[in-house]
């Protein structure tokens, strides 16, 4: 069953096409590779789908509904999270806070329950500190909970991106480049916890990925970007010998 | 964390008491500038709880007009009571506050800063056009507020004694429900949504709804600012809200610090404690004002409220300098 569906969406810029009608679907519980050159569209296929842009065209269908140019928080509630591309992080904020603050949508108390009754607000801040514990343990980063994030080395502030993202109980998650400046055995660590993600918690993963390595190990599918055309859909193998691929990343 | 907020609560409670016993040890003249001083605290705290996400709003002190105005013409046209008209004011600064917000919450940084000003500016000019308002001349025999329940007692809060404390009861219940909130996970949010929006976005927060949030409880106790500062004054006109209040508003800010609850009031208590001293400068009160502004701009970025953090690290790097 199809989870996601994109049906002609597209994204002009001026008078740049970034997004060229793309069709798409996920199926629930896939991991997606999304790939192609610089400059293809991939993240702002990315921006389109979570609401951080909104297309000129077409249409997002999540699980059955139209959520086409709603609003982020709409759409997070909804069960998409995305990461980004350039790390994002609350940097003078310790990595367990930073979760927490991910924690948002599930803290529970109104306006004035959070402003007045303190004891109740201890307990469930409690509450969402030991479900922020468990998802640094998760993603096995629980050992620098307590350090500032401005001073992590560069692999644990990408994972800790992904815990932020998972703190919100997404259904879909998309992550853009997660394994950029890691090392072979960092990314091959993280690769191992996004598998982990889908097959215990049954997140469907879509993923934007330059380290070809990761996508052709990790990747049910890949789907192909080039000058905002999806150009190429299928396994690793049958992307990886497709004519129009091959010419995309190396020319003529 | 916990003894911090100790700390700050003894300390709050340390100036309660002293700020109860003025009125046994000033004259006249200086209850008078205490007043003053209080109503100072609220518009500065209420104005740095929204620059907890970023904005830092121009609009403030007319808005704070606009609490003065409803108050004003509450009592005077309506004789409606003061326990009455100082939540409503609040209220109607925060309705116009909304419709403010309208165009203002779509702009951010400078664009917002600027922004802020020319809407502020234009809800001032209003009341010079609209005569309802009073023009240039504004309202002036404001009656000082009386506070009755049939049957029970009626307080009359025209002498100065009685209009301080008023104004201090106030000003407490007022700081005590902005610390609540300072301290609450609600604020972290407003932060958060400062330091990095993209991120706090992606995870679901609405950052819109909460920069609204923020600024509308903002203006709510500027509102009441206004009102309490009208009955003080016992005339208002359009000039009193004028950018200069403003700019003296962000100075106390950035002189005494924004990043925490306690900043403001230090900021305006020492503007309250040296502005007087330096009335001897007459006219050129602006030209010091300023240069304390780029004194503190120069070597406490940060504000007065980083100042014992400065002194303990500068302590520890001399400390260090003599063993070695």
């Amino acid at each position: 069953m199809s989870i996601l569906k994109l049906k002609g969406l597209r994204k002009e810029f001026g008078g740049l096409v970034a997004v060229n009608d793309i069709d798409l679907e996920l199926e629930k519980g896939e991991i997606r590779g999304l790939i192609g050159p610089n400059g293809s569209g991939k993240t702002t296929l990315f921006n389109l789908i979570s609401g951080f842009l909104t297309p000129t065209r077409g249409k997002v269908i999540w699980e059955e509904l139209d959520i086409t140019g709603k609003p982020v928080h709409r759409i997070v509630k909804k069960g998409i999270t995305r990461t980004f591309q350039l790390t994002r992080l609350l940097k003078n904020r310790t990595a367990l806070e930073n979760v927490v603050i991910g924690r948002h949508l599930h803290v529970g108390m109104g306006f004035f329950e959070q402003i007045f009754s303190a004891a109740a607000l201890d307990e469930k801040i409690n509450r969402i500190k030991e479900k922020a514990l468990e998802l640094l343990e998760l993603i096995g980063i629980e050992n620098i909970k307590d350090e500032l994030v401005g001073s992590l080395p560069h692999g644990y502030q990408r994972a800790l991106n992904i815990a932020i993202a998972l703190a919100t109980e997404p259904k879909l998650l998309l992550l853009d480049e997660p394994t950029t400046g890691m090392n072979p055995v960092e990314t091959d660590k993280l690769m191992e916890k996004i598998k982990m993600l889908r097959d215990e918690q049954g997140i469907t993963i879509f993923l934007v990925e330059h380290d070809m390595k990761a996508v052709m190990n990790n990747c049910d599918k890949i789907t192909v970007m080039s000058f905002g055309e999806n150009i190429a859909e299928g396994s690793p193998e049958e992307v990886s010998s497709n004519e129009e691929v091959i010419e995309a990343y190396l020319g003529r | 964390m916990g003894n911090n907020s100790t700390r700050i609560i003894l300390g709050l409670a340390a100036l309660i008491t002293l700020l109860v016993l003025l009125p046994f040890i000033f004259s006249r003249y200086y209850l008078d500038l205490s007043i003053v001083f209080l109503i100072n605290l609220i518009l500065a705290v209420s104005f740095r709880l929204i620059t907890t996400t970023g904005d830092f709003s121009l609009a403030h002190v007319p808005l704070m007009g606009m609490g003065a105005y409803t108050g004003a013409l509450m009592t005077k046209n309506l004789g409606l009571p003061f326990l009455i008209t100082l939540p409503l004011a609040g209220l109607v600064a925060t309705m116009v506050g909304l419709v403010m917000l309208y165009p203002l919450i779509r702009m951010k940084e400078f664009a917002f800063f600027i922004g802020s000003y020319a809407i502020g500016e234009a809800l001032r000019l209003s009341w010079i056009r609209l005569s309802i308002f009073g023009g240039h001349r504004g309202i002036s025999n404001i009656a000082s507020p009386t506070i009755s329940i049939p049957g029970l007692f009626t307080t009359d809060f025209s002498e100065v004694v009685p209009y301080y404390f008023l104004t201090l009861v106030v000003t407490v219940v007022c700081l005590l429900c902005m610390y609540l909130l300072d301290r609450s996970r609600i604020t972290e949010i407003f932060k958060a949504i400062h330091d990095e929006p993209e991120l706090v976005k992606s995870v679901g927060v609405n950052i819109t709804g909460y920069r609204v949030l923020a600024f509308e409880v903002g203006t709510f106790f500027a509102g009441i600012a206004g009102v309490l500062s009208a009955h003080h004054m016992g005339h208002i006109d359009p000039h009193q809200f004028e950018l200069t209040t403003g700019l003296y508003l962000l100075i106390w800010i950035v002189v005494g610090g924004y990043a925490t609850f306690l900043g403001p009031i230090i900021g305006v208590t020492f503007f309250a404690i040296f502005g007087e001293w330096m009335r001897v400068f007459g006219a050129w009160m602006p030209l010091v004002y300023g240069c304390i502004l780029v004194t503190a701009l120069l070597f406490l970025p940060d504000g007065l409220e980083s100042l014992p953090k400065r002194l303990s690290f500068l302590f520890k790097k001399t400390g260090a300098g003599a063993k070695s």
